[in-house]
């Protein structure tokens, strides 16, 4: 049963209740709360996602002239898990003050941190949607080990690609929630056309551009060190 | 600077960040505690606007009024009984959730428009003893007939401000009332049809309500 003081379980809410998560959200004495188990949700999906991929990087044979070679240095197993949680987390928070200035800009007086719940709301249904597609890429993963069905390194690139192809889902979640919240935030400025899609592009843009740079950087980092 | 720095500068904040937590969370339990602080230590970015940054914004529309508070308490009293029914009556009950905060939107609709009937009524243009005044004081017939209907449309605003302020307070007094029915639902015999019937009391008198001010729910 859920009490005054308990959030509901956010994987519930992420999956299917979306409109409640934007009041909880608004909701002063429970936001902290909220954040503290998206982050949670976001991490677990990122990790799990991590040691797939690491476990399949470890798993097929890539010519040392491949593109995806760096995926053999050291072990991908265990420094995959970490370059994705500090390559998507990492981006997020470094976007933070970015997404805050589009917000404003788009005429919505969000404070800095519905915008941070937010962001974190995106990260969180992306993880859903990876821990929903990990088994897929392992099947794949097995096909290619076991029996050479499919291609190691185009194994390699889904398992890479998952995490931004699902982030679509999670950026059209905010999409879907601003749309809603637009109703009842203040409003800095007239706001004319379909500002909500420019703003949730703009941040799918400026994070698109970021995580991967980042993603490459801090995987180079951690496979020289474990 | 180089990583070693970097590194270092976000260890402070992180550290600073991390005390606020521990301070701001000591009155959870000990593993969300520990948890919650070693959470914001690593993520400290995310936690950051928590410990410095505005709360957020009212959920009453794009300017707050003077009944938010309430509203919002009406909103999570319903929320929470109708939570409280999980595992009793949850299939039918679960598409209600929507339903309330519809309820709670055209509820916030009718407060605006009182504040806006406020805002109106303090403007010189509707300041009845400013147009009393003005009727006692002069001559001109004509001038005094404008005043006359003039003074007709305040005492016609005034009259749809106190009607709108006490249907608000009506159901704002029927939200609280069917918010404690319904947690005491969870041990009748029949809970989802008589929370259903609950909620649709709820439902007619905001509709009421805003159908008198010609509004309509978004």
């Amino acid at each position: 049963m859920t009490t005054e003081t308990q959030v509901p379980g956010m994987f519930d809410l992420v999956l299917s209740d979306q409109a409640r998560l934007d009041r909880l959200m608004l909701d002063d004495s429970r936001v902290i709360t909220v954040i503290e188990q998206l982050l949670a949700l976001s991490v677990l999906g990122l990790v799990l996602t991590g040691v797939a991929v690491g476990v399949a990087a470890e798993a097929i044979d890539i010519s040392s002239y491949h593109p995806l070679a760096a995926l053999s240095r050291g072990t991908a197993v265990l420094w995959m898990p970490l370059t994705a949680v500090a390559a998507f987390l990492g981006a997020l928070s470094i976007c933070l003050p970015s997404f805050y200035f589009y917000t404003q800009l788009a005429g919505i007086d969000a404070s800095f941190r519905l915008v941070t719940a937010q962001a974190l709301r995106a990260q969180a249904t992306t993880s859903v949607l990876l821990l929903a597609a990990l088994p897929v890429f392992l099947a794949l993963a097995l096909a290619n080990v076991a029996v050479d069905v499919a291609s190691g390194s185009g194994v390699l690139w889904v398992g890479l690609l998952l995490p931004f192809v699902l982030g679509l889902f999670g950026i059209s979640s905010v999409y879907r929630s601003f749309s809603r919240l637009v109703l009842r935030l203040p409003k800095t400025h007239a706001r004319r056309g379909k500002f909500v899609r420019r703003l949730v592009l703009a941040w799918g843009a400026v994070y698109t551009f970021v995580a991967p740079v980042a993603m490459f950087r801090i995987g180079q980092a951690l496979s020289e060190l474990l | 600077m180089g990583a070693t720095g970097t590194l270092l500068i976000y260890v402070v904040v992180g550290l600073t960040v991390a005390a606020w937590t521990w301070m701001a969370r000591r009155h959870s339990g000990p593993w969300a505690h520990g948890v919650a602080t070693l959470a914001a230590l690593v993520f400290w970015p995310v936690f950051l606007p928590f410990a410095f940054g505005r709360a957020s914004p009212s959920g009453a529309g794009e300017r707050g009024s003077r009944f938010d508070q309430r509203i919002r308490e009406g909103e999570l009293r319903l929320e929470r009984a109708l939570a409280s029914l999980e595992g009793v009556a949850e299939n039918l009950l679960a598409p209600q959730r929507a339903h309330v905060a519809k309820l709670s939107d055209g509820l916030r609709a009718i407060a605006r428009r009182a504040e806006d009937m406020e805002q109106l009524l303090s403007t010189p243009e509707f300041d009845r003893r400013r147009a009393e005044a003005l009727l006692s004081s002069t001559d001109d017939d004509a001038y005094a007939e404008r005043l006359r209907r003039r003074l007709d449309n305040v005492v016609r605003l005034e009259t749809m401000h106190d009607d709108a302020v006490r249907d608000l307070e009506r159901a704002l007094l029927q939200v609280e009332e069917i918010g404690s029915k319904m947690v005491l639902l969870r041990f009748a015999e029949d809970p989802d049809h008589e929370a259903l019937r609950l909620l649709e009391e709820l439902s007619l008198t905001v509709e009421g309500a805003t159908e008198g001010l010609a509004l309509t729910t978004p």
